[in-house]
């Protein structure tokens, strides 16, 4: 029997994908039809804190968590729920329909977990640096910004090293002449993608041995 | 641009001292004072640009003194640059507590990375890694802020000791504030809190917080 990851993993989800801000999403509704298809007994839950709500708060800001149940296992996600700029939004000027976003973008990324569309959050096919405001290494991306060619030796050294196609994408992708163009900003992003991209493939290694 | 570069554990960690930015195997990583930011996001609002800007450039100072002071191994003799006159009553507190409290300053400015499951999260440079009297090895964070906050300083330095012992090998023993502000001085035990840490960097990495804004040189 076919790996149930292998299975999700292998759906081309590219043309259900929209472009918003600088992110790219998958469409909720159509992700969770595509999971009911293949595994209909597959159930996802809201979580609630202990009042009831939807969503979580520690006074300042807020979160959903999700949770998605596939071939008996569940995958737990947590997302802030942010505003179009993907900026955390402050609690009292959170709405419902904030959090109805989040919890569909949430459990988007917990079908991700199963395989569905993962590699849109490994950023394989994202020309820019989407990656850059995913999850918790984005953030720190979006604080400053550097100027073009100020990137580190160690980027250098790292960027330098990938094969030629690698090296022609980074170039057409970034619209730089040379590697050394490159601000800090984006070699960070471009290495964390290649990271990111690698995991996956371990990941998928990982499933496939099981 | 000047990057600062270590070896520190099988990764690179690079410094860019002009836009307080680290950069670990050649990714951008948040600072400590960064990661404090989170649990501690007011700390410095509706204080004036020019008060924090001062406040650090004094600062800055009296961190290099004493730097240079140690590095010279000789400290209680060493005489404060006249451009630096403003703070020689403070390191002359500095050096008074260093006699009375018996601690030797091993290091300065020491860089470290800071791991949580298995990922390098954020880096930094602590202000002094000490020996006190009985030989028990320690981390110091020197502070002129106008008050201390002992909170702040507990989060702070339990990172700083979890990112030294990851990094060196060591164990830290004790965690010490040196607080010199003009005339007054005080020397203070900071506890470890590991749990409290722990929490705050849970809540980071695993996204109950929003984004890390971008702030200035620790005080």
């Amino acid at each position: 029997m076919e790996n149930y990851f292998k299975t999700l993993n292998d759906i081309n989800v590219n043309d259900k994908t929209e472009k918003k801000g600088n992110l790219t999403y998958l469409s909720w509704a159509w992700a969770w039809q595509e999971i009911k298809k293949h595994f209909p007994d597959a159930t996802y839950t809201v979580y609630e804190n202990n009042d009831g709500w939807n969503y979580f708060t520690d006074g300042r800001t807020a979160w959903v968590k999700t949770g998605m149940t596939v071939n008996g296992i569940e995958h737990i996600e947590y997302l802030p729920v942010m505003d179009f700029k993907n900026k955390s939004i402050r609690l009292e000027d959170v709405t419902s329909f904030d959090v109805n976003k989040a919890i569909q973008r949430s459990l988007t990324k917990a079908a991700a977990r199963h395989g569905l569309g993962l590699y849109i959050y490994a950023g394989e096919d994202l020309p820019e640096e989407e990656r850059a405001t995913e999850g918790y290494g984005g953030d720190m991306n979006n604080v400053t910004h550097f100027e073009k060619g100020t990137l580190t030796p160690a980027q250098l050294k790292i960027i330098g090293a990938f094969n030629e196609t690698q090296k022609k994408w980074v170039l057409k992708t970034y619209k730089v002449k040379s590697i050394d163009d490159l601000t800090t900003e984006q070699a960070s992003a471009i290495i964390k993608q290649k990271e990111a991209k690698e995991a996956q493939k371990e990941a998928q290694k990982e499933a496939v041995a099981q | 641009m000047k990057w600062e570069s270590w070896e520190i554990k099988g990764h690179v960690l690079e410094y860019n001292d002009d836009l307080h930015q680290y950069v670990c195997d050649g990714i951008i990583v948040p600072s400590i004072t960064q990661i404090l930011h989170h649990k501690f996001p007011l700390k410095y609002d509706g204080i004036p640009k020019y008060i924090l800007d001062n406040a650090a450039r004094i600062g800055t100072m009296l961190h290099n003194t004493i730097e240079e002071a140690e590095k010279t191994g000789d400290a209680l003799h060493y005489t404060v640059p006249a451009e630096r006159k403003e703070i020689a009553p403070e390191f002359v507190n500095y050096l008074l507590m260093k006699r009375q409290y018996g601690f030797q300053c091993l290091e300065n400015e020491v860089p470290i990375i800071l791991p949580y499951n298995g990922n390098i999260i954020a880096a930094g440079r602590l202000d002094m890694v000490h020996q006190n009297r009985n030989g028990a090895l320690g981390l110091t964070d020197i502070k002129r802020t106008s008050k201390l906050d002992d909170t702040y300083l507990a989060y702070q330095l339990t990172l700083y000791s979890i990112g030294y012992q990851y990094c060196y090998e060591k164990t830290v023993e004790e965690l010490r504030c040196i607080w010199l502000r003009e005339a007054k001085k005080k020397y203070k035990e900071i506890p470890f809190i590991y749990e409290e840490v722990d929490e705050l960097l849970g809540g980071i990495v695993y996204g109950t917080y929003g984004e890390i804004e971008q702030t200035g040189t620790d005080l």
